[in-house]
């Protein structure tokens, strides 16, 4: 058994420490401390901003940003961050639904969809980046979820009937 | 554990095919399953980057070694122990009550549940079997003791 051990030992260390060198580059870029908010984002987001949850907080609070809910027409029915308008990723026509939505471009958008590993908010604020003329576009990773744990206020369906 | 040598195979052929494939699509993408690693909340951030860079490469390893039938026993360990490891991460998860994709196949992720708890479970019998199991036959360690 005491072989096996010594064999399992080389079996973690050798190919971890592959991976180390295979990824120098990343280890680099996180010594310089560029993964401190989150992974995906500066893996993927291009010219995306990431922001916490007290940055959606306080832009929430001041008023001073769109807020757009990524999530399933269902989700975003049955509970969402108040006045944030719904564009589901999978939406089919999303071009028409962005053009009856009449966004201030002038504001910056706040992105955000479920949380955790969801990256809905991410794909739809590049497809945003990349078709529309918004300048200041935000992706709230913490999104759904830590919003609510947050404990700050929602909008259910009656609130806007 | 089991004694049938051809179970014992195809055991050690699942456990690592899994393993491999698993392995190959974190491998391509380490910072998205270090961003995986980091939705469970359990972990500080440098130990969810180092997840990402190094666990995909000892699970192909692992992956590969099982299926060639090389160091079986101690790649069975390493698949064990890191199954125990999945197996409480997605307990953990499920008692809090969190909806996470578990980050085990890279964009292909399925959601933490008890499928993927049971599937783990199952997992972990193949690799402790093998890792029980000190007959070498059909695996290349049977070649390399033969030779030797």
């Amino acid at each position: 058994m005491k072989t096996v051990l010594k064999q399992a030992l080389g079996i973690i260390l050798v190919p971890a420490l592959l991976g180390l060198i295979v990824n120098e580059g990343l280890v680099t870029r996180f010594v310089m401390g560029e993964f401190a908010r989150g992974f995906v984002a500066a893996a993927e987001s291009g010219a995306v901003v990431f922001i916490g949850f007290e940055q959606a907080r306080d832009l929430w609070q001041g008023r001073e940003a769109q807020f757009i809910d990524a999530r399933a027409v269902g989700l975003f029915a049955a509970g969402r961050i108040p006045g944030a308008v719904n564009i589901p990723i999978g939406e089919p026509d999303r071009e028409g639904l962005l053009g009856r939505l009449r966004l201030d471009r002038s504001k910056p958008l706040v992105i955000y969809c479920s949380g955790g590993t969801c990256l809905d908010s991410l794909h739809l604020a590049q497809w945003l980046k990349a078709n529309r003329a918004f300048d200041d576009i935000r992706v709230f990773q913490g999104g759904w979820q830590e919003w609510v744990d947050g404990g700050l206020p929602v909008e259910a369906p009656h609130d806007q009937e | 554990m089991i004694k049938n040598r051809i179970a014992r195979l195809v055991f050690r052929l699942v456990v690592g095919g899994v393993f491999i494939w698993s392995g190959m699509l974190k491998v391509l993408h380490p910072l998205e399953f270090a961003q995986n690693v980091a939705a469970y909340d359990l972990f500080p951030q440098w130990a969810c980057f180092l997840a990402g860079l190094t666990l995909p490469w000892v699970e192909l390893a692992a992956g590969l070694l099982l299926v060639l039938g090389l160091f079986r026993r101690a790649a069975a360990l390493v698949a064990a122990v890191m199954l125990v490891g999945f197996i409480f991460l997605i307990a953990v998860t499920m008692v809090r009550g969190l909806d996470l994709s578990c980050g085990c196949f890279g964009s292909l992720s399925g959601k933490v549940g008890w499928t993927l708890l049971i599937q783990d479970i199952l997992l972990l019998v193949m690799a402790a079997s093998v890792l029980l199991s000190s007959d070498p036959r059909l695996s290349l360690d049977g070649l390399r003791s033969k030779s030797a």
